[in-house]
């Protein structure tokens, strides 16, 4: 028994250090359940396509009028925003700013959710891996906003970390006040806390914060979350904001990945991000 | 006539073979598929019970490894924590079968309850080794995996008994 346990603690201390069985155990598990996992999902999707185009036209005509009147304010919009892009771009010019990075896309299919045992931290299973190219911390996104960031890559397949989780820290920014904090998750289904709000800051329920770019993994200005609740507290030097993720995780099937467009290669190759 | 009956014989062997392994990955499938519509859950363990029933120690410690290398790439934790559970498996096994007939249905129980506190209890040790933020025994997930693992096991055990027809271990 005690050998064992000698075994175990050696074992555990080189991959600690090495990494290796991490490496190992994140190619075989997570290719194996992916490919178990991606035909089901496939056809899934194909099922409810289907369905939604040959037989669920129930009230699409009115959807359509809807849709017409939004697509007309967003092109009104679009054509104010593409001035402001402009003069924001001549004003950094002017000033000697350096342009912010650029950054690709590409799509990803959600195939799994928190898998197994193990699975202790609240996890996608998205069909991208390293064969595409995928590094480690690439922010993960949808039109709405952010969904987390890459925490653990296999060949075809990677794991990405919501930022619901509780070891997830996002830096934001009020995107009216422009008041800095952290988004910090509280577990699934549970509002984001927002953290390190002064209490003189001038925040209102209904405000969103986006992404402030501070910490280098995610570009600024993505939408993470609107505020539901704040709390002035007598004993605290700071405010209790809570707030709701923008993108709902558990319910998306497709996600968006952000690569930098002048992505520099890892020297190491690291397999396992930190939470 | 004696050279027929031996061919016959490593045919038969082999057909059980193959069907041992047809029976054991079908389970893979379902298992792979439960832990996704039950997130955060172990779908496998009872299969490896159902092995150490019926004395099948081979086929025990074959799939106890290709579930570590599953179940420690889709989890969030590093490795190590697999080994450990399939430690507390086999051990709670021995420890069950000094005080109970391994095939009672109160040892049963009894064996699923203490493995998801055992199972609970080394996430909560291992997270924290990590500096992972993990949870401290949330009943509602400590009673969803019990109920898998019972669920799992009374699936697995008759279906292996009829189809491969052993005596599980009585002691």
């Amino acid at each position: 028994m005690l050998l064992i346990f000698v075994i175990y603690l050696s074992l555990y201390t080189w991959n600690w250090k090495t990494h290796f069985l991490d490496r190992l155990t994140a190619y075989t598990g997570l290719e194996l359940t992916g490919w178990i996992l991606a035909p089901g999902k496939w056809l899934h999707s194909r099922l409810t396509a289907f369905w939604e185009h040959y037989f669920y036209l129930v009230g699409v005509r009115e959807e359509n009028e809807a849709l017409r009147k939004k697509l007309d304010r967003l092109r009104l919009l679009l054509a104010f925003s593409r001035e402001r892009e402009k003069e924001a771009k001549r004003l950094e010019k002017l000033l000697g700013f350096k342009p912010p990075p650029e950054w690709d896309r590409k799509g990803a299919r959600i195939i799994g959710h928190k898998l197994g045992p193990g699975a202790v931290l609240e996890t996608v299973l998205i069909d991208l891996g390293e064969h595409e190219s995928v590094q480690l911390d690439w922010p993960v996104i949808t039109p709405q906003g952010v969904v987390g960031r890459i925490f653990k890559l296999g060949l075809n397949f990677s794991s990405v970390l919501l930022i619901t989780d509780p070891n997830s820290r996002v830096p934001v920014i009020s995107s009216e006040s422009r008041v800095p904090a952290i988004a910090i998750g509280q577990g699934p289904a549970k509002p984001l806390s927002i953290a390190y709000v002064p209490q003189n800051a001038p925040l209102k329920q209904g405000d969103v914060f986006v992404t402030s770019g501070l910490a280098g993994i995610f570009p600024k200005g993505l939408p993470v979350a609107r505020v539901i609740s704040v709390l002035r507290s007598d004993v605290s030097l700071f405010q209790v904001v809570e707030a709701e993720p923008m993108v709902q995780a558990r319910a998306q099937e497709e996600v968006l990945l952000l690569c930098p467009r002048t992505q520099v290669q890892a020297s190491e190759p690291v397999h396992k991000s930190n939470p | 006539m004696s050279t027929h009956s031996g061919s016959g014989f490593r045919t038969r062997s082999q057909i059980q073979s193959m069907n041992s392994f047809c029976f054991w990955l079908g389970y893979f499938l379902i298992s792979v598929w439960g832990q996704e519509f039950v997130p955060g859950t172990d779908f496998f363990s009872p299969g490896l019970l159902v092995l150490l029933q019926f004395n099948r120690l081979k086929s025990a410690l074959f799939l106890g490894l290709v579930i570590l290398f599953v179940q420690e790439g889709t989890g969030s934790l590093n490795f190590g924590l697999v080994i450990l559970l399939e430690l507390g498996i086999f051990l709670l096994f021995i420890l069950g079968t000094w005080l109970l007939t391994p095939t009672n249905l109160f040892f049963v129980f009894v064996y699923f309850l203490g493995l998801t506190i055992y199972r609970s209890a080394l996430i909560w040790v291992l997270g924290n080794l990590q500096e992972i933020v993990v949870e401290f025994f949330s009943i509602k997930m400590l009673v969803v995996q019990l109920v898998v693992y019972l669920s799992m096991w009374a699936l697995v055990f008759p279906v292996y008994k009829k189809l491969f027809g052993h005596e599980p271990v009585q002691q």
